[in-house]
C-alpha cells in the first residue's frame, strides 16, 4: 500500500493546550478561593477551641484545688498544671500565690501542638481570693459581756505577725478591745492596752451578726466542718503538735492543735490549721495549738498555753495563771448575761491578719475576686 | 513499503472547509469566553463573599474580645442602646509590686518572668492619663468590704534592677534575673493616691473608654462598626469615629435588619436595659458586599450575611 507523506497544519493542538491552560486557570482560582475560604473557617475554629481550652484550664484549676496549697505555696510560689481539652485542645495553668489569701492564675489554651504553626492560643488570666469565712474582728478581742482586766495583761491591736512567721503580708491596725456600749470595762493592774484605738465601744460588739455570721458561712456551718470535736466540759492538758514519721498527725486526744511555733524549716504540723469546736465549756492548760476554735460554751484558758489564729467563744473567756496569749483575735460571743470576760495573771491578746488569714484560709476554697477578677491576657 | 512522491501539486481548502471550521472555532471561542465570563463572575462574586463575611467575622470578633472582661457591677458600661456601646475596655492588666500611699505611686511586676506568671501584659504600655482600677482589700480580713478604686496616672518611669521604686527581688515576685534593662518594672504616679488598704500583690486594671456604634461614614456614605477612645485630658478628649470594619447593612428597627444590632440581657435571660443587670450581650452583625453577585448565573443580587454571637460576661459578680 502506498502512503503519501504530507505537512500536516492545524490549531487542534494549539487549541487543546489553551484549553487546558484556561480551564487550570478557573480550577486554581476555584481552589484558591475556597482554600482561603478553608483557612479563615480553621482559623476560627482553631481560635474558638483555644479560648474554650483556655476557659477549661480557669475553671478545673478551682474545681480541682488542694486545700495544701493554701499553706504549702508562699508570696512567689508558683504551680503548674495542664490540663486536656476535647477536640485536642490543652491547657497549661500557673497559679502564683500573692501577699496574702491571693492567687493569681493564667491559663494558657492551644488548639494543635504548641510548636506548630498552625496552632491557635489564647491566655485568660483570673484574679482568685480564698473564700475565707468573713469574720468581723473588731479588735483584737471583741466582747459584750462584761469585761475585766487585772494583773499583767497586754491587749494589743496593732497588727503583727507571730514570731518566727514568714509571708506574712502587713495588715491593718485595729482597736485593742472593742466592747459593746451596754457593758462595762473594769481595768486594774499592769494592764497595757494598745491598738487603733486602744479600746471603743461600738454597737457592732452587741450584734450577735458580728460573732456568728461569717458572709457565706457562719458558726454554724464551720461547727459542721470541725476537724476535731470535743464534747462539753473537756479538759485539755498539754496540748501539742504530735509529728510520727515526719507527718503532721491529726489526734483528738492527745490533741494535736497544729504547731503556732514556725521555725525557718517549716515543721510537719506548721500548715495544720484544724478547725476545733468544742460543745460546751473548756479548760485548757499547758500546750499550743493554731487554728479556729469554736467553743459553745466558756473558755478557760487556766496558764502557760499559746494559740495562734482565730477564737470565738459563745460563752464567756477567762484567761488566769501565767504565759497565756493568744495572737490573732478573741470575739467572745457573752450570749448569757452572767457569761464575763475576765483578763488575769499574765495574760496577752494580740491582734494578728496573717494569724487569722492562716487559719481561715487553711480551708477555704478559691473564687474570683469582685467584679474585675478575669482579664484577657495578651 | 513508504514511497515517497516529489513535488506533489497541493490542493488548498474548500470554501465549505473554511466555513465549517470558523463555525466551529467560533462555537470553540463562544464556550471559552462564556466559560471564562462565568468564571470571572464566579471569582468576583466568590472574593466578595469572602470578603463580605471577613468583614463580618472581623466585626464579630473584635467587640466580643473587649466585652467579655467588662463588669457590669463596677461601673464600665457607661452607655448602650441597640446599635451602640460606651464601655471602660482594658487594656492591660498587672500586680502591684510596690505601693506607696504617702508618694502616691505604684509600680508593676514585669512583663517577663521566668516563672511564666504573667502577672503583667498590655496591647500598649501604659501613658500618662490613662486610667487604672486597683483592687482595694479593705480593712476587713474577708472580701465584704473588697473594691476597686479608679485613678488617673500623672506620671510613667521605667525602672530597672532591683529597685525599691519598681519590683524588687524582696517583693518575692520576681527573680533578680527577671530584672533585666530591657524588662523594667513601670512606675506610676497616680491621681488619687492609693489606699493604704491597696497593699502589694493588688490587682491592677488599665482600661480605656471606647465606644463602638453603627454609624455611617460620611466619605462614601455607607455603614460600618465604628469605634473611637476617650482618654481624660488628652485633646480632643475622645478622638473621631474611624470605621473599623464593614460596609455592614444599614441601621433599621432591632429585630429587623440592622447591621449592628445588641441586645442585653440580665442573668435570668430577660432583656435589660439596666447597665448593672447586663450579664450576656447578644450580638448581630449583618453584612452587605460592595457590589452585587451572580453565582447561578441568574439575576445578580446584593450580598447580605450575618453573624450572631452571644457574650456572656465573665466579670459577674
Amino acid at each position: 500500500m502506498k502512503r503519501i507523506l504530507r505537512s500536516e497544519r492545524g490549531v487542534a493542538l494549539l487549541a487543546a493546550l489553551g484549553a487546558i491552560v484556561l480551564i487550570g486557570v478557573i480550577i486554581a482560582g476555584v481552589l484558591f478561593s475556597v482554600t482561603q475560604d478553608y483557612r479563615i473557617s480553621d482559623n476560627s475554629m482553631r481560635q474558638s477551641r483555644a479560648t474554650a481550652s483556655a476557659e477549661l484550664g480557669l475553671n478545673r484549676i478551682t474545681v480541682d484545688w488542694s486545700l495544701a496549697d493554701n499553706q504549702r505555696l508562699k508570696a512567689g510560689d508558683t504551680l503548674k498544671k495542664s490540663f486536656a481539652a476535647s477536640g485536642g485542645g490543652t491547657a497549661t495553668v500557673i497559679v502564683t500565690r500573692l501577699a496574702g489569701p491571693y492567687f493569681w492564675a493564667v491559663s494558657e489554651g492551644y488548639s494543635g501542638s504548641p510548636k506548630s504553626s498552625t496552632a491557635a492560643r489564647r491566655r485568660y488570666g483570673l484574679m482568685l481570693r480564698l473564700d475565707m469565712p468573713q469574720m468581723n474582728f473588731l479588735g483584737a478581742i471583741t466582747t459584750q459581756g462584761a469585761t475585766t482586766i487585772n494583773g499583767n495583761v497586754t491587749v494589743n491591736g496593732n497588727d503583727a505577725a507571730p514570731a518566727g512567721w514568714t509571708s506574712c503580708a502587713p495588715g491593718q491596725n485595729v482597736p485593742g478591745a472593742a466592747i459593746s456600749p451596754t457593758t462595762t470595762a473594769t481595768v486594774n493592774g499592769s494592764v497595757t492596752l494598745n491598738g487603733n484605738p486602744p479600746m471603743i465601744t461600738t454597737p457592732a460588739a452587741s450584734d450577735t451578726n458580728t460573732y456568728f455570721n461569717y458572709g457565706s458561712s457562719n458558726y454554724q456551718s464551720l461547727a459542721a466542718a470541725a476537724n476535731l470535736t470535743y464534747p462539753g466540759g473537756t479538759l485539755l492538758n498539754g496540748v501539742q503538735p504530735i509529728i510520727a514519721g515526719g507527718t503532721c498527725v491529726a489526734s483528738l486526744n492527745p490533741a494535736n492543735w497544729g504547731e503556732p511555733n514556725h521555725s525557718i524549716v517549716p515543721g510537719a504540723c506548721d500548715s495544720y490549721f484544724p478547725i476545733i469546736h468544742v460543745l460546751g465549756n473548756l479548760t485548757v492548760t499547758t500546750g499550743r495549738g493554731q487554728g479556729i476554735l469554736l467553743v459553745d460554751g466558756d473558755f478557760t484558758v487556766a496558764g502557760n498555753f499559746a494559740f495562734d489564729g482565730a477564737v470565738i467563744v459563745r460563752g464567756g473567756l477567762k484567761m488566769t495563771g501565767t504565759g497565756n496569749k493568744i495572737v490573732g483575735a478573741v470575739m467572745a460571743a457573752s450570749v448569757s448575761v452572767d457569761d464575763n470576760v475576765a483578763l488575769t495573771g499574765n495574760t496577752s491578746i494580740l491582734y494578728s491578719s496573717c494569724a487569722l488569714i492562716s487559719a481561715l484560709s487553711a480551708n477555704a476554697y478559691p473564687k474570683a475576686i469582685r467584679q474585675r477578677g478575669w482579664v484577657d491576657v495578651f | 513499503m513508504l514511497t515517497l512522491t516529489a513535488r506533489h501539486r497541493r490542493s488548498g481548502f474548500t470554501l465549505v472547509e473554511i466555513l465549517v471550521t470558523l463555525i466551529f472555532m467560533g462555537l470553540f471561542a463562544a464556550a471559552m469566553v462564556k466559560l471564562l465570563l462565568r468564571q470571572q463572575r464566579f471569582y468576583n462574586s466568590t472574593s466578595q463573599v469572602i470578603q463580605t463575611r471577613s468583614q463580618i467575622r472581623q466585626a464579630a470578633f473584635m467587640l466580643p474580645a473587649d466585652l467579655r472582661g467588662i463588669s457590669r457591677l463596677g461601673g464600665d458600661i457607661v452607655a448602650m442602646t441597640d446599635s451602640s456601646i460606651d464601655f471602660r475596655s482594658v487594656f492591660g492588666s498587672s500586680v502591684a509590686c510596690m505601693v506607696n500611699n504617702a508618694g502616691a505611686w505604684i509600680s508593676t511586676v514585669p512583663v517577663k518572668l521566668a516563672k511564666g506568671s504573667a502577672m503583667t501584659n498590655w496591647k500598649v504600655a501604659p501613658a500618662v492619663n490613662d486610667s487604672i482600677a486597683m483592687y482595694d482589700d479593705g480593712l476587713n480580713i474577708g472580701s465584704q468590704d473588697d473594691g476597686w478604686r479608679l485613678a488617673r496616672i500623672t506620671a510613667v518611669s521605667l525602672v530597672t534592677g532591683d529597685n525599691v521604686t519598681g519590683c524588687p527581688v524582696a517583693s518575692k515576685l520576681v527573680q533578680l534575673a527577671d530584672l533585666t534593662v530591657s524588662n523594667p518594672s513601670y512606675h506610676l504616679t497616680i491621681s488619687p493616691a492609693p489606699t493604704t488598704t491597696t497593699v502589694q500583690g493588688s490587682s491592677i486594671r488599665f482600661f480605656r473608654r471606647v465606644h463602638y456604634s453603627l454609624w455611617k461614614w460620611p466619605t462614601d456614605g455607607k455603614w460600618y462598626l465604628a469605634y473611637y477612645d476617650c482618654v481624660p485630658n488628652r485633646v480632643p478628649v475622645c478622638n473621631t469615629a474611624q470605621p473599623i470594619a464593614g460596609p455592614l447593612r444599614p441601621y433599621a428597627a432591632p429585630g429587623t435588619t440592622s447591621g449592628l444590632e445588641l441586645t442585653y440581657y440580665d442573668s435570668t435571660g430577660a432583656v435589660t436595659a439596666t447597665k448593672t443587670l447586663v450579664a450576656r450581650i447578644s450580638l448581630v452583625v449583618r453584612g452587605q458586599g460592595e457590589t452585587t453577585i451572580n453565582l447561578t448565573g441568574a439575576a445578580a443580587l446584593p450580598l447580605r450575611d450575618s453573624m450572631r454571637i452571644e457574650i456572656g460576661l465573665r466579670n459577674r459578680n
